[in-house]
């Protein structure tokens, strides 16, 4: 019998399948109970707490192959990656550093690319990992320590997603829960001014639209 | 209450406190994972580490002149060495200079004023390394207040010059002395590396829109209809101060994208950082409570600071908490005031010597030791004989003081006690200082404990075995309604109270020494 689940803070579909004991999580995804929520948040990695996934039951699939032969079974997985753009407070891009990311308790060193993005596999399941600099350009910022909080970004549509994401891009320090929240919309404001969008406070489609566009998701 | 926390707190002075900020939340990323193209931007923000404040007492009323003490604890140069020491700490850390004024008065001159006094900071910052660029920075603020024979008499005192000393000889010495030798800081140590000829970015005046402090209807109204200002502008002083930010090592700032106005430029730039309800958060008063910069701390949309800049700079500094003073007066077993004692007083676990206040000894020269009640003195000092003040950020639950009573002739100059022979000191007690706020009986046995009669002693006292009776027997002459009985009953509880509180205990026959709040 299919379940039903209910998404909280820190979710997201890859961890949820893995949760289930789903090795891919377009079997939920694309499941014709979920077609209403994947119409909606677009992002299966970006979900908003009590969302509502069906999870359906695990199919048993059968394979005839012959009995005296060994045989490998691939499971073809789409990658989970974890994805960031470092910048500092100019726009600059923290390119071409070295760096440490922690996740899980294993520590692995990466570098930025020339626009400062780190590009790196993660396990579905993993909800944080912390981001060390060590030879930036921008010299300030090497050895801060950068928490990230993998799967709590919220959906765009969201209130908390669009103040996340403001909050990611240097706009805004804190949380919102009120669209009225006057620091809100000042940052809603001056990000508008600084993206030729109508500069009105309100976080609406074109807004959002700019936001995924310069945030990335 | 008593900080628990393994990282030691901010430090405090007379006139100033030095920390450091925490706020590892500052660079918190909340990343969405990706299977396809997306990706998350992170805009790694400009935070200070640590943050240095000199207060209003340091400056000369409605002044940016720095009035030096004879004693130099007194001054800013006790401030100077925190700062000093947060730079060994933290070795190439830039500055940048925040000066405020405070919400009386117009925010075009305050902004100017406040302005002069970052520049005076500044100047005396960088006095050591840049005499020369010091020198010219004050005498500038020199003629724009026109400083006069007030600020010449202190200088020469502190200088030891004669008079008829040059301006430019005797502001050059004053400084000097005011510096601390081991404060090398020069103009490229600051956060815009001194590229700006008006110094934007190193330093700037930030008017009156960023209070610590609000005062509720109730209090501006009392204040305001005293025609003496005095108490207004008294109250007021925590406003008035100089913040110097420190940056991580490595930060710099271009003096074009730097959000604020120079120093000496108008209030324009400083509206265009203002929060959407800027005005209201500096302005609006509660009806009976006083907003502070803590106010934040519980809601951010509660904040005082109207520029949204400095807010976010700010919020986790210890340096923009206002400090809360702890009085402790002590008494010898007469029941008289110990001006001078040289005490010891331990606090979250740090040590410090020191010796309480006195009214200075009378014209013959000998110690005062006067009965509690008659301390008018020739300079009209209030009653501050033998208290020991500490400024804290969080009160806290105790504080031991180990202390002796003063030698004959001993006044404030007398050298301060050894910290590191704490057996030294004839008495030691554990102060209660977190008292509730009432007269439950729980409390009414701290004051007593406080004042001398302990009722649950580690060692039973001889001659105090019954310390309610005792002080029921001491006090009846001065509360009418006292009834010797040995119960802690309800004119008892209050007796305490208002005795524990005034620090007034009266004159009584038990061997104790009595301490009071």
């Amino acid at each position: 019998m299919a379940t039903s689940y209910t998404v909280r803070q820190g979710d997201y579909l890859s961890k949820i399948a893995k949760d289930f004991g789903f090795s891919d999580y377009r079997t939920i995804w694309d499941h014709a109970d979920n077609a209403e929520l994947k119409s909606k948040r677009k992002n299966p990695n970006v979900l908003y707490p009590g969302d509502k996934l069906v999870i359906p039951d695990r199919v048993l699939r059968e394979e005839d192959r012959p009995v005296d032969k060994k045989h490998t079974f691939k499971v073809k997985v789409p990658g989970l990656r974890l994805r960031l753009v470092l910048e500092d407070m100019y726009e600059e891009p923290v390119a071409n550093a070295q760096c440490l990311l922690s996740i899980d308790g294993e520590f692995r060193k990466v570098t930025t690319d020339d626009k400062g993005k780190i590009d790196e596999p993660l396990r579905p399941g993993t909800t944080s990992a912390t981001l060390i600099i060590q030879d930036a350009k921008q010299t300030h910022l090497n050895f801060v320590e950068i928490p990230i909080k993998i799967g709590h970004l919220d959906p765009l549509e969201e209130l908390s997603g669009q103040g996340a994401r403001l909050k990611n891009l240097g706009y805004f320090p804190g949380t919102v829960d009120d669209k009225d929240n006057p620091a809100f919309v000042t940052a809603v404001e001056r990000f508008q001014a600084e993206h030729g969008l109508t500069v009105d406070g309100i976080c609406g489609p074109k807004t959002q639209a700019k936001l995924k566009d310069i945030h990335g998701c | 209450m008593a900080n628990g926390k393994d990282k030691p707190g901010p430090s405090t002075t007379e006139g100033g406190i030095a920390g450091k900020h925490d706020d590892p939340g500052r660079f918190e990323v909340l990343l969405g994972p990706s299977t396809g193209g997306e990706f998350n931007t992170a805009r790694l923000p400009l935070a200070p580490v640590a943050c240095f404040r000199v207060d209003d007492i340091r400056f000369a009323f409605n002044s940016s002149f720095i009035a030096a003490e004879t004693d130099e604890k007194n001054d800013v140069r006790s401030e100077l060495k925190l700062l000093a020491e947060l730079l060994v700490e933290l070795p190439g850390s830039p500055l940048s200079v925040f000066g405020h004024a405070d919400p009386v008065g117009d925010d075009g001159p305050n902004k100017i004023l406040s302005g002069r006094r970052a520049r005076i900071i500044y100047a005396l910052i960088i006095s050591n390394k840049e005499p020369d660029l010091a020198l010219k920075m004050w005498q500038e603020v020199a003629a724009e207040e026109k400083w006069g024979a007030s600020q010449r008499t202190n200088m020469e005192t502190t200088t030891g010059l004669p008079h008829g000393t040059s301006d430019k000889e005797l502001m050059k010495a004053y400084m000097k002395a005011l510096s601390p030798p081991e404060l090398q800081v020069g103009k490229t140590d600051f956060l815009a590396q001194g590229v700006d000829p008006k110094g934007k970015g190193d330093f700037q005046g930030c008017s009156e829109f960023n209070p610590i402090l609000i005062f509720s209807e109730k209090k501006n109204k009392e204040l305001e209809a005293l025609k003496d200002k005095t108490p207004r502008n008294d109250a007021n002083a925590p406003n008035r101060r100089v913040i110097v930010l420190l940056f991580p090592k490595g930060s710099k700032v271009e003096p074009s994208k730097w959000p604020c106005p120079s120093a000496t430029a108008g209030i324009t730039d400083c509206l265009a950082q203002f929060h959407k309800d800027g005005d209201k958060r500096r302005k609006t008063r509660e009806p009976e409570r006083d907003r502070t910069f803590d106010d934040a701390r519980a809601d951010p949309a509660k904040g005082t600071f109207a520029c949204a800049f400095y807010d976010q700079l700010l919020t986790s500094s210890p340096c923009e908490k206002a400090l809360s003073i702890v009085k402790i007066r002590l008494f010898d077993a007469q029941a008289r005031a110990l001006p001078f004692a040289p005490c010891l007083v331990t606090l979250n676990g740090k040590t410090t010597a020191d010796r309480a206040t006195g009214a200075p000894p009378n014209p013959q020269g000998k110690f005062p030791g006067s009965p509690v009640g008659s301390s008018s003195t020739p300079s009209g000092a209030t009653k501050e004989d033998g208290f020991i003040k500490l400024r804290v950020l969080d009160f806290p639950a105790t504080v031991n003081v180990k202390w002796s009573r003063p030698k004959d002739g001993e006044g404030s100059g007398a050298p301060l006690p050894k910290v590191d022979d704490p057996d030294d000191f004839e008495f030691e007690m554990d102060v209660t200082v977190t008292i509730p706020d009432d007269e439950s009986d729980a409390a009414s046995k701290l004051r007593l404990k406080n004042l001398g009669y302990d009722v649950n002693p580690p060692k039973p006292i001889v001659g105090l075995e019954d310390p309610i009776r005792a002080f029921q027997t001491d006090y009846k002459a001065k509360f009418a309604d006292i009834v010797v009985d040995g119960t802690l009953n309800a004119p008892t509880a209050k007796a305490a109270r208002t005795v524990h509180d005034a620090c007034d205990p009266v004159l009584k026959s038990g061997s104790q020494v009595p301490l009071t709040r």
